[in-house]
């Protein structure tokens, strides 16, 4: 756990994807037709573009017991809707710090920038993030705070 | 000082409602010993309003519900808000007329000064009308929070007890002047972002959340503490991603009227230095 608790053996985090549609989500679904391996850990919604993603969905999901979350979306230049994913950057970049200054660790939320046509890299976000996220052990933000206010 | 800028204060209302320029005064009264917010309306009632070290509320937030033209006095934080709620187009500037303090640092009723105006670095105002007064030195901005909450599971620990505490009541919410939503997510039936009387990791959302939408907008005031019933520090979230802000995109709430909200604005080039710089930061 967070805060140098008691690390289950064999943790398996649950990391929740948004992926926007024009982007990342193909960029999974190119990973699955290819039939490239990667972790089961990944839990995907699909969204119209990455600026969709309210830091609220991310609180929201913490709360409901993920480990990490991971945004989506498509490359500096490429969004859909020409300028959503420089929002998403900003907005959860400035996030991630709250976080921090709140004893989350801000690893725990992930901006990547995949393309259509990178399943591989897909893929390997997913193996990367899903091992780092091993490393660090549940977030379980409920019992952390329970045991904390104490 | 404080007298001076009363008596000035008074005579330049009765001016204007004499002359016709404003339809009330929004400005500080005595109610019992306490200080209230109170509206002037004819110019003989001007000799109600007062000026002193005691006057800490806000009155921007009262000023977003008033309709007509307002005359209203401003010291530094009421001013940083004011030119907040006129870049989210909450008020019309034409309908203010603004008379600029100083504010000699608001003190509680035995005297202590509140933690919010011993940290604050503006105490003049940035827009007006008319200035009543002198200004006063500005402190320059301290270097480190205050709390120097050396890891983060120290930070989690010390917030998590803060939250411990919260009862839900929203008062936080109720008088911040930033706070100016319909229909407000920390309320919201439909879906319920924000469980009440949930547990505690409710509580987190709730301040997580405020604290987002106060991104370079917080001014500082300190009001959100002081209404506080259980004294939760919670000025820290919020001038914490307000100084984040700053050092990321470069502004600061409350100076310009001119200025963008940082989150719905971007620079391309710029942002991308800034993204791979906090990617390389160690967590
Ligand atoms: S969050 Fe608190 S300090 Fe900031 S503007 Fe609102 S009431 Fe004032
Ligand atoms: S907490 Fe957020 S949604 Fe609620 S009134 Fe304040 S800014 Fe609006
Ligand atoms: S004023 Fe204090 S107790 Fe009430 S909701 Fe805000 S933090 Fe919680
Ligand atoms: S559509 Fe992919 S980030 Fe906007």
């Amino acid at each position: 756990m967070e805060g140098g608790k008691q690390k289950k053996k064999g943790f398996e985090p649950s990391i929740v994807g948004f992926l926007c549609n024009w982007c990342s989500y193909a960029g999974a679904d190119l990973a699955g037709t290819s039939r490239l391996e990667y972790p089961p850990n990944l839990r995907v919604i699909r969204v119209m573009c990455s600026s969709r993603v309210n830091p609220l969905f991310v609180l929201k999901a913490y709360q409901r017991g993920a480990d990490g979350i991971l945004i989506g979306g498509c490359h500096p230049q490429d969004c859909h809707y020409m300028e959503g994913n420089y929002y998403t950057r900003r907005r959860f970049m400035l996030m991630r710090r709250l976080l921090d200054y709140m004893g989350v660790d801000s690893r725990r939320l992930r901006v990547e920038w995949v393309s259509a046509s990178e399943g591989e890299r897909f893929a390997e976000v997913v193996r990367e993030y899903t091992d780092e996220l091993k490393k660090m052990g549940p977030l379980d933000l409920k019992n952390q705070m329970m045991q904390d206010e104490r | 000082m404080s007298a001076e800028i009363q008596d000035a204060l008074r005579s330049e209302a009765r001016k204007l409602l004499e002359e016709g320029k404003v339809d009330k005064i929004l400005g500080y009264c005595m109610s019992g010993d306490r200080v209230v917010p109170c509206m002037v309306y004819a110019a003989d009632e001007v000799d109600k309003l007062i000026y002193n070290n005691r006057c800490k509320i806000n009155l921007a937030r009262y000023l977003r519900e008033c309709d007509g033209r307002v005359g209203v006095v401003a010291k530094g934080c009421d001013s940083r808000a004011i030119v907040e709620l006129l870049k989210a187009k909450q008020l019309d500037r034409s309908d203010l007329f603004i008379w600029g303090v100083s504010c000699p640092g608001m003190v509680d009723s035995e005297g202590r000064q509140y933690r919010s105006c011993s940290v604050c670095t503006h105490r003049n105002p940035v827009v007006y009308d008319g200035f009543l007064g002198k200004l006063v030195e500005e402190k320059p901005r301290l270097k480190d929070d205050e709390l120097g909450l050396g890891s983060r599971d120290e930070r989690m620990s010390y917030w998590s007890k803060q939250f411990s505490r919260c009862i839900s009541c929203m008062a936080c919410r109720n008088v911040c002047p930033m706070c100016y939503c319909k229909e407000c997510v920390l309320e919201k039936k439909d879906p319920e972002w924000v469980a009440r009387g949930g547990d505690i990791s409710d509580i987190f959302v709730y301040h997580a959340i405020k604290a987002m939408h106060m991104a370079g907008r917080c001014v500082e005031c300190g009001e959100c503490e002081r209404a506080c019933p259980v004294d939760i520090p919670l000025m820290h979230l919020y001038s914490r991603v307000c100084r984040d802000v700053e050092q990321l995109f470069g502004v600061e709430a409350g100076m310009d009227e001119n200025d963008k909200p940082p989150l719905s604005v971007f620079d391309l080039e710029a942002d991308a230095i800034l993204e791979e710089n906090e990617k390389n930061k160690k967590s």
